[in-house]
């Protein structure tokens, strides 16, 4: 037959591979930075673009997007061309969706280091750029199915399928995920709230996972595994079976994000339900692939492509089944908010998304520069240390994550938490944090390798920008299905029939989850003491977002009573509706915030204690690796937003009364003097017009309004004898220790009291001097004041020291004392 | 055991979505088998080739090794 000869475009392949590989070194860079913060404060720098909360989604949109997103372009441009027999559709195309991508990135990049964040994990962009995303996205669309139009082969590859399948979901799930409503240029907010914004947000987010970090993946596998084996795929029909399925189940599991929480225990159920049966085309993928290699398993002991490939695809595996059973309630109550998640999804990116991309351009860019590898020996080496890597990386996150899950559960035979003080769980695993960081390192070093080994790949050879192809005009066939043709071999020949029914498969799932929610007031009980946020609580919440603070504390109060006992009453779907965005987070790296505000209530703290919390986290507990604020302090508050955003927010339900916007900044100053004064009365010199009181009030917000009257979070204030005084050395230095810890920072490290709390070394007692008073204080505290109870904080053993050591200071007579406050009392 | 147990209790106590959902789904699978698996060897052979069917002799002859 006569055959025609057509150039691939190599030149859009390699542009995107150059990205692929730039971009990941900038994430994977990112990515040890925050493990370094995470390890030790210190990495924070002190600086707002630099803090955890800011750099943390840079890490993550940078990986996914940037490394993961320029390497699905790589091999659908290269490996698309070839399996369709055709040039891609349009060059202009091409080359649009290539620098629009590029801009996107660095976009993002800025923005969020700016803190311009939806604070929807993978979704944090604001509008604009979402616009953007959403034509660049569209263009890319259009020029795959165009290439698919004009290409010269009857039936689509079962990779083709996976391309499809991926833009379709993507497309969807951007769109709707996406909807919000501009306040200004670089700020917007959702449409949906709370609950509503939660479920469509891990729809999204699970989904995010599943059609851009697998599905196309997967695409890639099929291709270039047989490839680089040199045999065909185990299965095709199992390779029909697993595409289907997948896309079909992938899209209903998103609530598995939402175990234990506010949402109806129907959908929890169905995520469960749908991420267990996950595990079947899973691992059907999986086995498909590792059984290509059947008769070539030799190999893999010599062909670096090849051992990235298996420890990919097993990877692939590992995952698509710790990640069902982590969706499964029994092992979810343990491993949901901690650093397993983390573990989890670092054994897909880094060994599934990071060891395919890797094989699969140590296959590309020599055949791109029609050259040999430079070093097949500094391959394998690469190979080892990403291995060793992506191990010292995972295992020291799942023990941490063990450790932590087990430390917040555990109580004492008396009834009370083990470990109240959320730090000492902290201080436990930060070993761990180390040797993670350690496996980042490992990790980042190979794929400088890597990318030096690419470099003199290159060098070496000469680059083939339009490879010749002699290819067969496709013959035409009837559009009707033919005499003994199979429904699906006809399907596999008409893209658009073969396109809706993937939406169709999309799409069901994602109604049965999402429609029931669309109606808040019909579904949500509504609570009536709810009240929508004041404008400075409104601005502070905006600045919790800016900050990232969702990335380290979850607002999610689940009905455990290990929970209950830690935090505070558990959190009920009624108190999120005026919430655009949700804040439950999904991760704890401190602790959870939704009592915060909660008068009396054991996360409550003074606005002094924020205050110099967010200057000093370490000077009010030495351990603790939250990064400071500072800035919080010196800047002004900008008010001008604060009508566009009451309007926005009336808009979308919120009730305000009609035309508050126009007075809303009235009783934003209000608000603000108020708590000025306070700090004020506690010595610190501050105006009302900064973001750290807008910040404070937004705390003391956090679960105030579901509060009884009364205080029903009150703290039991039954009076406790004090115990017999230690004497001995060795309790006294401990007691020191824990005075250090839990006081110093309110009373001075010798006890001669500061801006914050009294001198406890005088004879001046301000809630009775005996020692019964003094414990009582001590046990319970004055969280109306400030000071917390730290009978919440420490074992029966703990305060006896830190008591008997309180008491050993008095007469002491430190330098700088404070005057003296209260009533005389001598011993 | 007991987690199967737990599964299907909630599977019977929260209504009809999920039952729906997993009917739905149940259907498309079995059919989907059916369907594969009585597809003719020759047109599943052939689609499996696909990948290794390069149209391009006249370049990258030396990437025959990684």
């Amino acid at each position: 037959m006569e055959t025609e000869r057509i150039h691939y475009d190599n030149k859009i392949v390699k542009y995107f591979a150059y990205a692929t590989i730039f971009w990941g070194l900038v994430g994977m860079l990112v990515g040890l930075l925050i493990a370094l913060q995470l390890a030790h404060p210190i990495f924070n720098f002190n600086t707002a673009f630099l803090t955890f909360g800011r750099i943390r989604p840079i890490h993550t949109n940078a990986v996914i997007f940037a490394f993961v997103g320029n390497a699905i372009f790589t091999g659908v441009y290269h490996s698309m061309q070839r399996l369709l027999k055709t040039r891609m559709y349009s060059d202009l195309l091409s080359y649009f969706h290539f620098w629009g991508w590029q801009l996107i990135i660095v976009l993002a990049a800025i923005t969020l280091a700016l803190g311009f964040t939806m604070s929807k994990e993978y979704a944090e962009l604001e509008w604009p750029i979402d616009i953007m995303i959403a034509v660049v996205w569209l263009a890319f669309g259009y020029n795959m199915f165009g290439t698919i139009a004009k290409r010269r082969v009857q039936h689509l590859y079962v990779a083709i399928w996976f391309y499809i399948a991926s833009w379709v979901t993507v497309t969807v799930l951007h769109v709707f995920n996406s909807i919000e409503i501009p306040v200004s240029l670089l700020k917007s907010y959702p449409v949906y709230a709370g609950l509503q914004d939660a479920l469509v947000q891990w729809w999204y987010g699970h989904n995010a996972v599943a059609f851009f970090l697998t599905t196309p993946y997967l695409g890639l596998m099929y291709y270039y595994l047989p490839k680089q084996a040199n045999r065909p795929i185990y299965s095709y029909r199992m390779g029909i079976i697993h595409f289907w399925a997948l896309v079909f189940i992938y899209i209903w599991t998103g609530p598995h994000h939402l175990l234990y929480q506010s949402v109806p225990n129907w959908a929890q159920t169905l995520g469960t339900v749908f991420s267990v049966m996950l595990i079947a085309p899973s691992w059907g993928g999986m086995i498909n692939g590792l059984l290509t290699l059947r008769g070539a398993w030799d190999r893999v002991r010599e062909d670096p492509v090849l051992k990235f490939m298996v420890v990919a695809v097993t990877a692939y595996g590992m995952s698509t089944f710790e990640g069902p059973m982590m969706s499964t309630k029994l092992v979810n109550a343990i491993t949901h908010f901690t650093d397993w998640t983390i573990g989890h999804v670092h054994i897909g990116g880094m060994a599934w998304n990071g060891f395919l991309t890797f094989s699969m351009l140590y296959y590309l860019i020599p055949r791109l520069f029609n050259t040999k590898l430079y070093s097949v020996k500094w391959a394998n080496t690469h190979f080892w240390l990403g291995t060793l890597g992506i191990l010292l990386y995972a295992i020291p996150l799942y023990w941490a994550a063990i450790t932590q899950s087990l430390m917040w559960k555990e109580f004492t035979e008396e009834g009370f938490l083990r470990y109240p003080n959320f730090m000492e769980t902290v201080v436990q695993i930060l070993p761990m944090y180390y040797t993670r960081a350690l496996g980042g390192l490992l990790y980042l070093s190979g794929a400088v390798l890597f990318v030096v080994n690419i470099v003199k790949t290159i060098r070496q050879g000469s680059f083939v920008a339009d490879e010749v192809a002699e290819v067969q005009p496709l013959p035409t066939y009837p559009s009707n299905r033919m005499e003994g043709e199979k429904r699906h071999a006809w399907l596999e020949r008409k893209p658009l029939q073969f396109t809706f029914w993937v939406i169709v498969a999309v799409v069901i799932a994602s109604v049965v989850s999402i429609v029931p929610f669309l109606s808040v007031k019909s579904n949500i009980a509504t609570i009536e003491s709810m009240k929508p946020y004041s404008p400075l609580e409104l601005q502070g919440r905006d600045i919790y977002i800016r900050e990232g603070c969702y990335t380290c504390h979850s607002q999610m109060v689940r009905p455990f009573r290990s929970e209950t006992e830690r935090y505070g009453d558990y959190a009920k779907a009624g108190e999120f509706v005026y919430d655009h965005p949700f804040q439950w987070g999904s991760k704890r790296t401190g602790p959870d915030l939704l009592r915060a505000g909660v008068p009396g209530g054991k996360m409550y703290k003074t606005a002094a204690w924020h205050y110099n919390h967010f200057l000093d986290p370490q000077k009010m507990n030495q351990q603790s690796i939250m990064p400071a604020y500072p800035w919080l302090i010196t800047n002004a508050l900008d008010t001008s937003t604060t009508a566009a955003k009451i309007r926005v927010m009336k808009w979308l339900g919120v009730p305000y009364p009609e035309g508050y916007e126009k007075e809303a900044n009235k009783d934003l100053m209000h608000q603000a003097s108020q708590i000025a004064a306070e700090l004020q009365g506690n010595g610190i010199d501050i105006t009302p017009d900064k973001e750290i009181i807008a910040m404070i009030a937004y705390m003391h917000k956090l679960g105030r309004d579901i509060a009884l009257p009364g205080g029903n979070e009150k703290t039991e204030k039954d009076i406790k004898p004090a115990p017999d005084l230690l004497e001995d050395e060795s309790s006294l230095t401990q007691g020191k220790a824990l005075y250090a810890t839990y006081c110093a920072a309110c009373h001075g490290p010798e006890g001669q009291g500061n801006a914050v709390g009294p001198n406890l070394t005088d004879n001046y007692w301000l809630h009775g001097g005996t020692n019964d008073d003094i414990f009582h204080s001590i046990y319970n505290g004055f969280p109306e004041k400030g000071m917390p109870a730290q009978n919440a904080m420490l074992k029966p053993e703990e305060l006896q020291k830190v008591f008997s050591f309180v008491i050993s200071i008095i007469g002491t007579n430190p330098p700088n004392a404070k005057a003296p406050q209260g009533e005389v009392f001598n011993r | 055991m007991k987690l199967i147990q737990y599964a299907l209790g909630e599977f019977a106590a929260n209504g009809i979505y999920q039952a729906i959902a997993l009917i739905i789904f149940m259907l498309v699978f079995i059919a989907i088998v059916i369907h594969t698996y009585s597809l003719k060897k020759s047109f599943v052979d052939q689609m499996a080739q696909s990948p290794l069917d390069e149209s391009n002799p006249n370049v990258n002859s030396k990437t025959d090794q990684p």
